[in-house]
């Protein structure tokens, strides 16, 4: 279980990002991963979950987007699914093919809380 | 008085980028130097201390290489290796996996020779280690014979983020139903660039044929522009 670490890593950068824009409070989190991304979308939640209080956003919400694996061929240039990850072009049964998606942990975004000045 | 509303900051950033970045800057100095940085990674008991034993006996007293060895708790392995090749042990303290911050730990406890070979026997598990780029310039995975010929499916990142699939205890084969046939299939339908070589430790099998795969490895390294960041 390595989600731990992967866990650690999120926070930190979410709170350099965030840190300007403090103290409103961070709402939200939305991360993406594939199938292949080597993550576990359970065992980042509840990383998360644990670790939530102690990073100093108790109240923040964890959004998991689960992506699909994607890959591109690269002999005859069509986009596929990738399924029970068999990476050959469904149509011209070529092996050189490129993930185009579903290969990594993303920090897609992040809400905040703020003030808006009454006007 | 004020209203609360949200703000959405756009970050879209791989998560474990800081790290890559980190490794990719240790593989090119392993890279100006002239050493091949190899993370061998497998199951527990697949025999990737055997492996390194024989491959440094194969070398032995010609100072060719180093390694560093992960596992969850004790120095048993750096114990075994330390006989024929300069080595340090890395303890994880119960993590399933090693990190980079570790394996610079551990290059600072080692000579500083220039040795052409490092490797870095990583903490036996197929999952998390994945993840982890160690600042490697090839990634080996090991599959020992008794352990079955249904793992590539079963463990498709570390087959996908391979360059080379060692199939283990190949003296065993008479003994154990594997098929050689059917585990390469399955790892080339995953990573069709995986080249695949087949070991016996024990009987010495193999053993010269994998250090030529390794010196192609690093005559590859030392021609390619990588070399000259």
């Amino acid at each position: 279980m390595h989600e731990i670490s992967l866990v650690r890593s999120l926070i930190s950068q979410v709170q350099c990002a965030a840190e300007p824009s403090m103290p409103g409070g961070i709402q939200s989190i939305r991360v993406r991963m594939g199938a292949l991304a080597g993550v576990e979308p359970l065992l980042v939640q509840a990383a998360f979950d644990a670790m939530k209080t102690s990073a100093g956003m108790p109240n923040c919400e964890l959004i998991i987007e689960v992506q699909e694996l994607r890959a591109h061929c690269q002999h005859c240039g069509i986009d596929f699914s990738v399924l029970d990850f068999v990476f050959r072009c469904p149509d011209c049964r070529s092996s050189s093919v490129r993930i185009t998606q579903g290969d990594q942990f993303r920090l897609v975004n992040i809400d905040v809380a703020e003030s808006i000045p009454a006007s | 008085m004020d209203k609360i509303g949200t703000r959405t900051i756009r970050i879209d950033r791989e998560v474990m980028a800081e790290r890559d970045r980190a490794a990719a800057e240790l593989r090119s100095h392993f890279s100006r130097r002239g050493t091949l940085v190899i993370n061998l990674v497998s199951s527990p008991g697949a025999g990737k201390t055997s492996l390194l034993e024989a491959t440094a006996k194969h070398w032995s007293g010609q100072g060719r290489m180093a390694v560093l060895v992960g596992d969850i708790a004790t120095n048993r392995d750096a114990e075994r290796l330390a006989p024929y090749t300069p080595v340090q042990q890395l303890s994880t303290g119960g993590a399933c996996h090693l990190e980079l911050d570790l394996v610079k730990k551990g290059l600072a406890c080692l000579p500083r020779d220039a040795y052409d070979f490092l490797f870095i026997e990583n903490v036996g598990n197929l999952v998390c280690p994945a993840s982890h780029n160690l600042a490697e310039h090839r990634r080996v995975v090991l599959i020992s014979t008794p352990e079955g010929d249904d793992k590539p499916g079963k463990y498709p990142k570390m087959f996908r983020t391979s360059q080379a699939l060692l199939i283990t205890k190949t003296d065993l084969l008479p003994y154990v139903p594997f098929s050689v046939k059917a585990v390469v299939e399955d790892a080339h339908r995953i990573q069709p660039c995986l080249d695949v070589l087949e070991i016996s430790s024990l009987s010495g099998e193999g053993i010269e044929r994998w250090c030529r795969w390794l010196e192609q490895q690093r005559e590859q390294l030392l021609h390619s522009a990588e070399r000259d960041l």
